[in-house]
């Protein structure tokens, strides 16, 4: 007879019983994964003496907190709300015991979630351990050099969690347990155990931890890629061990790399202006491993002896580390290229490579000629390798354009104001400092108009506001004069999303979904009165022109983004500030249409032909949002579609904790902090920083052949002809607007490499090169 | 009493610990829980029930479960009933108390007679020595159990050429030589490996199937939420482009239906390589009841496979699923087994004598008697805007109708945006119909209608035409009416894969959408979170079987068909005990025509060449008609889009040539098929601006892409054309012009 096969779903919800002389409570959600035989505890878990365990405090004085896919006891915790002390009581007989706490993150920036500030561990009241977290250890992945084999889970996630064992008496048939902080004090587990069997716990605590790592390799798979076909190598390579080779800046490693057929074994060679910073990479391939890998560059000497100084070129490590891969629920990741740390020895293992970088600034005083060196490649147990380095020091100078190119988000400002709401002042300042520099000399800007968040932000009275607290616009504008970083367009954007919310509006509510403008007169006025105090301010200190946004990216929130990219900018025109929006798709478009907004902000999406012309004829300048990903889309299709401010939206960090790589939310950073005052750049940052260097080319090409014609002479105009003739051809080539990409904007092959061959772009700055230089001679 | 085939039988706990009992049946015990099932439509002999419960969940903090104290005892008879509790391995560490899983038979049960048991037991306080189990007990280290240990030794009992357990598969095409064998030629451990190996002899097609070898059954057990481990061994001594040889672990349902979800892969090298220890560990689905393990080799190349070890891991499961699998298991298993579909979801077509007429009004007679439903589920529900809609559907030997009548109370606020076929029909006021006709759970038809009757149509089920690829023999006709709108649709059973199809029982659902006031969504199936659900459908019971006696078939040309190419494939097959003598017409969508006739055997399959040629790159959308000769009744029709490559492509590596630069590249494709390749020749000129040619190579393509390297040193400044000519034979087949510059670079003085 066939059985007839039943089955009955038990919900676990909450009471799980403990074994007789131990106790496990997994901290929590109430829909996140409990550990199996865990009790789940959630913030509404109150001690009872029915239950025997549970919280002292209220439950609105404690958060739950779920972060990404990791195991199902670290994956999410609870938190007591700031300054609030958490207190956890389980009944027990009288006795020894040992408690053990699990105590990490994996917390996303945006939830402000770190046990960054001190925190403290107390048992049945008494202060038992001092929880310290240096910023070295917040850091401490973030320039980690990963190297094949690397286990993923003890680089990355093990060091983010600690258990915190101590031994308590319980006198009166309790143990209590306190969390103290000054911020957070994230809890993902109790154990709680009779001293007599704690060895027998500690070995099972072990082995929950060798299962964390086996659920995290459950979860989480890399995808690797095919490897490439095995380059040729030659007697002497193979005895050394490892072949060395030129790779171009738009050309993406991994680890399992092959030199590309072309690839110089023997040279690297640059142009470049005086003043002109520009990029060269070469790679080491392991043809067995080698250990400390590193370069050296010579003297860069020309014929007649003139040396370029040796602070003009600068030496790195590009970083491998994994990054998410695959869809964005994807629970995949892939190695990759991202940060140039500062050159230290790697290994390069057999089979795999790594690359190393070149960036060149060239000095403004440069004399024209070839400089020539050598770069030595060495390594602890193989012999060292050369390669042969010519600089060409061109006699041009590239004027600056009036372009700016800005990010929006994950800036060190609130990478500090989120992680670090303890640190002095100065540290923060410190950092932001940091980041202006850094910006500016990658080709970008850090000017903004910040509008602090929560109760800071502004003051009323009367029913009117009657300040706008711009303590910290003014203190980096001070910072951008000191360090000589002002935009060149004049220009910085202000967002006022915060004042949206602080005066009724909304950007999502659980019963009113999407977005909505403030509804009242009475609060649309005090937006209006905060928006003119920050403008007057502005024009009374001399910053840049303000451009006031409020939101963008209306159409993620479908027909609703209209109404309110409508109203917000109707305000904001109608007041005569200068205003933007940042649109990705149709949804934008009625106010730009109506010729609401001065300074439109497309993105890919938005780069029709037809919308083009719309934003032109409407608004006084084109920008550009979430653009410029690619050298190509920040030099050649900016210059062809007359955009004169690019802007992307990572920044310096990429939502999650530096070095968390598994809870990155799609964003591609231009740089990442490896300590609060230090930022290095990512490959993609560099290419950026070509690409803003081809429009410099572009610019200065076209100021030239416009001199020729105002100079009348014959022999200049011909070549200017014959330049813009090139020009224009090349120009033609480009699509008038552009269809939406679909691969992946960060790399050049696929943006660029629909219209040219990928790598032609070091040429086509050559021949520009080569045009400015005929015209400056026929002038002389 | 007939012998039981499965039904609803939903196990329920009635009571919480401590409920008053009006009769203590058992001295001793101090709790007791109700366990009972509701009967169905089945009647059974000696059903065996079981479930599992966790004493941790049940019984709170305080109390645990006594040792040996649970006695089972039926309701209405008041007999005990013999129990098993079984420990679950995974749960048992660290836990006071124990999920049990429990088995019993039950006495026979009628046709809706439902039974009733209570499970008795003592509890005692946390820390008794009589509790279930001691501390040493609650930290048994559960070492992983062993699924599956195998060197692949034993030979099967039945077939001596093959190992136990272990069942060779995957097609082979023509144009490739494949084995499989249990091999001693090779093996890491012991005596004997698996071995895979294959040879396409002109190159791989654009389409090819693993050759493999699989356990089926499968018999590895395993639990819902269970992380499982696996790990083997792989040697490729050879291996061609893009090839590899792998495993891979897939879990299976009780019914043995494969599961989508969990699948582990564990991956060989994409290079030659001796053997390599392959590991995944992955987690088993909501519905897993077992695993199984392939070994597969992708494309060509010579594979073996030993030592392979699964083994559960405990822990290392997300507590999370086990809780959603439960619930889903509960309804599944009320499924009948076989069909894995929602028992309660069943609309039965009638026949129609006459069939409707197909113009948004139901008026036709056939309509009145038809089969209908109107259970749908809210999924977006905007409170107030309740949407009512009731489908029905009917047959006859031609095609299969379905009638969607939906209620409207403001007909004229109707969102009917799309006015084209395969538009964004789903933004607007509309039905949908998904039908899984060969019920694999997995792929299906759906159409979208709104109320001006403009629908979208798309096949999940075929390589190319998931979207809007595919436009099936579909009649559609809506029309609003004061207070509703109605839509009729008729599917052709001849635009229908009916050679995969099952025979009576199709899975289906229907859809709404509703804009008034909002967004409504409404599913007749019970879905977990959207309409396209197969494994969620309910039933279309047919009223006669459509593929019984047919004759239809399919292409196989897949989604490339090179330039020039002679021939189409496609695979008729004949399921009627007398030979079928057809045709195979050809349509391209400029008209070109193309036919091929053939007898096929009873009950046989046969694959047709029809020529036709394609000398125009980009998408060809190919209609495929079967017809019967000689009266031209249409057996089958299907549209296929066919991509054509260009045939022949060129990337230069760089536009600008520099003086200093001795040699120009780049790389060519070339879309010819293998066999035309062969006798093809590429000849690459550089000319001047005059035309005058100046360097010249030539190429003779072994693969559908290389690279080109044309000696230019003694090219002057100036602007020159790459002209590349593919001939084949003395034919030009095509040809690319590129411009390119030749300048001094910056290093021209080096």
């Amino acid at each position: 007879m066939k059985a007839v096969l039943v089955a009955f779903a038990v919900m676990v919800v909450g009471t799980t019983a403990q074994g007789a002389n131990v106790w496990l409570f997994d901290m929590g959600s109430a829909d996140s994964p409990v550990w199996p035989g865990f009790a789940q505890v959630t913030p509404e878990t109150a001690y009872t003496a029915d239950r025997g365990y549970g919280w002292l405090n209220k439950a609105d004085q404690m958060r739950a907190y779920v972060c990404t896919r990791i195991d199902g006891l670290a994956i999410d915790d609870i938190s007591g709300i700031y300054n609030r002390t958490g207190t956890f009581q389980v009944d027990v007989p009288n006795g020894d015991f040992t408690v053990w706490v699990l105590s990490g993150a994996m917390g996303n920036i945006y939830r402000q979630r770190y046990m960054r500030a001190p925190h403290t561990l107390s048992l049945q009241g008494k202060i038992i351990e001092k929880i310290e977290y240096p910023e070295e250890k917040l850091f401490e992945v973030a320039g980690y050099d990963w190297r094949p084999g690397d286990d993923a889970w003890k680089v990355f996630i093990e060091p983010r969690f600690a258990w915190h064992k101590h031994e308590v008496a319980a006198t009166e048939g309790k143990i209590t347990i306190g969390f103290q902080q000054q911020v957070y004090f994230p809890v993902n587990a109790v154990v709680v155990a009779e001293r007599g069997v704690a060895k027998r716990v500690q070995e099972e605590i072990d082995r929950i931890d060798e299962m964390r790592r086996a659920a995290f390799y459950g979860i989480w798979q890399e995808n690797r890629p095919e490897p490439d076909q095995r380059a040729e190598v030659s007697a002497a390579e193979m005895q050394r061990g490892y072949l060395v080779a030129d790779v171009h800046g738009s050309d993406d490693l991994h680890p399992w790399s092959q030199p590309a057929a072309d690839a110089s074994r023997e040279r690297i060679e640059l142009f470049a202006t005086p003043g002109e910073q520009e990029q060269a990479s070469f790679a080491v391939f392991g043809l067995r491993d080698i250990d400390d890998v590193t370069f050296t560059v010579s003297e860069m000497k020309a014929d007649d002896g003139r040396e370029l100084p040796a602070g003009s070129l600068t030496t790195g490590l590009v970083q491998f580390a994994p990054w998410h891969s695959g869809r964005r629920d994807a629970a995949a990741y892939a190695i990759r290229e991202c940060l140039i740390l500062p050159l230290r020895p790697t290994f390069v293992g057999e089979g795999t490579c790594k690359r190393f970088w070149l960036t060149l600034n060239t000095p403004a005083d440069a004399a024209p000629g070839v400089y020539r060196g050598t770069i030595q490649v060495t390594a602890k147990n193989a012999p060292p390798a050369q390669m042969k380095l010519a600089v060409r020091v061109i006699p041009l100078t590239l004027e600056e354009p009036p372009v700016e190119r800005y990010m929006y988000f994950g800036t060190m400002y609130y990478l500090a104001r989120a992680y670090l709401p303890h640190f002095d002042e100065e540290l923060f300042w410190d950092a932001m400092r940091a980041e202006v520099r850094f910006m500016r000399d990658n080709q970008y800007c850090r000017a903004e108009c910040i509008i602090p968040r929560g109760s800071r932000a502004l003051t009323e009275k009367d029913g009117k506001v009657v300040d706008v607290n711009l303590d910290d616009t003014a203190r980096l504008m001070q910072i951008l004069r000191e360090e000589d970083a002002w935009p060149r367009d004049n220009c910085m954007i202000c967002r006022t999303g915060g004042l949206n919310i602080r005066f009724g509006g909304h950007f999502y509510r659980p019963n009113n979904p999407g977005v909505q403008f403030i509804p009242t007169e009475e609060g649309r006025e005090k937006y209006r009165q905060a928006i003119r105090l920050i403008d007057q301010r502005a024009k009374a200190e001399g910053w840049p022109e303000i451009a006031f946004e409020c939101l963008g990216e209306f159409t993620n929130f479908g027909e609703q983004g209209k109404p309110f990219a409508i109203h917000v900018h109707t305000l904001l025109h109608e007041m005569g500030v200068s205003n933007t929006i940042r649109g990705n798709g149709p949804c934008d478009m009625p106010p730009i249409e109506m010729g609401l907004v001065k300074y439109p902000q497309p993105n890919w999406a938005m780069m029709y032909p037809e919308q083009l012309d719309v934003m032109r004829r409407t608004g006084k300048r084109l920008w550009a949002y979430n653009f410029s990903r690619s050298r190509f889309s920040l030099g050649w299709f900016c210059w062809k579609h007359g955009i004169t401010r690019a802007s992307y939206e990572s920044g310096v960090y990429v939502n999650g904790q530096p070095g968390n790589v598994f809870e990155i939310e799609t964003m591609f950073p231009m740089g990442l902090p490896t300590s609060m005052t230090t930022i290095e750049p990512t490959v993609w940052l560099k290419r950026l920083v070509q690409g803003a260097t081809d429009y410099e080319y572009l610019y200065t090409l076209d100021k030239r052949m416009a001199e020729a014609r105002q100079a009348g002479n014959a022999r200049a105009i011909k070549i200017a002809d014959e330049a813009q003739a090139w020009l224009d051809d090349k120009l033609d080539d480009l699509p008038a607007g552009s269809t939406y990409v679909r691969g992946d904007p960060r790399s050049d092959k696929d943006v660029q490499g629909e219209f040219w061959p990928v790598n032609d772009l070091d040429r086509y700055r050559w021949r520009m090169a080569d045009f400015i230089m005929q015209i400056q001679e026929a002038l002389k | 009493m007939g012998m039981a085939t499965g039904g609803l039988a939903l196990l329920v706990v009635t009571a919480p610990v401590g409920a008053a009992a009006q009769e203590w049946a058992v001295e001793g015990a101090d709790a007791r829980i109700r366990l009972s099932v509701d009967g169905d439509l089945y009647a059974r002999e000696a059903p065996q029930l079981s479930t599992t419960l966790d004493f941790n969940a049940l019984l709170g903090y305080r109390k645990v479960l006594a040792a040996d104290s649970l006695k089972l005892v039926e309701v209405n008879s008041g007999q005990p009933v013999a129990v098993e509790p079984a420990e679950d391995a995974e749960l048992r560490y660290a836990s006071g108390n124990p999920v049990l899983r429990l088995t019993w038979t039950s006495r026979p049960m009628g046709t809706l007679e439902g039974r009733a048991w209570d499970l008795y037991f003592r509890t005692v306080q946390r820390g008794s020595q009589q509790a279930w189990r001691s501390l040493e007990q609650i930290f048994v280290r559960s070492d992983p159990s062993v699924l599956w240990d195998t060197s692949f030794e034993e030979a099967d009992a039945a077939r001596g050429d093959r190992p136990v357990g272990m069942y060779p598969g995957g097609w082979d095409k023509d144009g490739e030589t494949t084995e499989r064998v249990w091999t001693d030629e090779e093996a890491r451990t012991g005596k004997h490996a698996l071995k895979i190996a294959r040879t396409f002899h002109n190159g791989p097609p654009p389409n090819t199937n693993r050759p493999h070898w699989r356990s089926w059954p499968p018999h590895m057990p395993v639990r819902p939420g269970q992380s499982v481990r696996a790990s083997g061994w792989l040697k490729a001594p050879r291996l061609g482009k893009r090839s590899s040889a792998g495993m891979m672990l897939e879990f299976y349902d009780a019914e043995n239906k494969r599961l989508r979800e969990g699948m582990a892969h564990l991956r060989g090298q994409q290079i030659p390589h001796d053997w390599i220890k392959a590991t995944a560990t992955t987690v088993a689905p909501k519905k897993a009841a077992s695993a199984l393990l392939w070994f597969s080799l992708h494309n060509e190349g010579e594979a073996y496979c030993d030592d392979v070890l699964v083994t559960t891991a405990a822990g290392a499961a997300i507590p999370e699923l086990e809780v959603q699998v439960g619930e889903v298991i509960a309804r599944a298993q009320a499924a009948k087994p076989e069909e894995g579909l929602s028992e309660d979801k069943v609309l039965s077509a009638s026949a129609a004598t006459a069939p409707p007429t197909v113009d948004g009004s139901l008026d036709d007679a056939c309509w009145q008697r038809a089969g209908r439903v109107d259970d749908f589920i809210p999924l977006l529900h905007v409170p107030g805007m309740d949407a009512t809609t009731t489908v029905r559907a009917c047959a006859d030997e031609e095609a299969l109708y379905f009638a969607f009548d939906c209620q409207e109370p403001t007909t004229e606020e109707l969102v009917a945006k799309s006015r084209a076929r395969d538009g964004s029909v789903w933004e607007d006021d509309s039905v949908e119909l998904f039908l899984d006709t060969n019920r694999d759970q997995q792929t299906f038809y759906q159409i979208i209608v709104n109320s001006r009757g403009v629908f979208f149509d798309q096949d999940t089920g075929a390589p190319g035409l998931a979207g809007p690829k595919w436009d099936g023999p579909i009649t559609v006709a809506a029309r609003v009416h004061p207070g509703r709108w109605m839509a009729e649709v008729k599917l052709d059973f001849a635009g229908l894969r009916l050679a995969q199809a099952k025979a009576r029982v199709w899975g289906v659902n229907f859809a709404r959408t509703s804009l008034r006031g909002g967004r409504s969504a409404y599913s007749w199936a019970r879905v977990d979170k959207g309409f396209t659900e197969p494994r969620n459908f309910g039933r279309l019971l047919l009223p006669f079987d459509p593929t019984a006696n047919s004759v239809t078939g399919r292409p196989l040309a897949g989604d490339v068909a090179y330039w020039g190419q002679g021939t189409l494939p496609f695979e008729v097959r004949n399921r009627r005990d007398r030979p079928a003598d057809v045709c195979v017409v050809v349509t391209r969508e400029d008209g070109a025509k193309a036919e091929a006739a053939a007898t096929v055997d009873a009950g046989g399959t046969t694959v047709v060449d029809v020529p036709l040629a394609f000398h125009t790159a980009g998408e060809a959308q190919m209609r495929y008609d079967l017809l019967e000769r000689p009266d031209g009744k249409l057996l089958y029709t299907t549209t296929v889009p066919h991509e054509v490559p260009e045939p022949l492509t060129l990337k230069p590596d760089h536009l600008i040539s520099y003086l200093d630069e001795r040699m120009l590249t780049g790389r060519w494709s070339i879309g010819l098929s293998k066999t035309r390749l062969a006798t093809a020749q590429l000849e690459l000129e550089i000319a001047r601006a005059d035309g005058q040619v100046v360097a010249n190579s030539m190429v003779t393509p072994k693969d559908e892409a290389g690279g080109y390297a044309v000696e230019i040193g003694t090219l002057t400044q100036g602007r020159y054309e790459l002209n590349a000519t593919l001939t084949q034979g003395k034919q030009r087949v095509g040809s690319v012009t590129i411009e390119f510059d030749r300048i001094a670079g910056p290093f021209g003085d080096r």
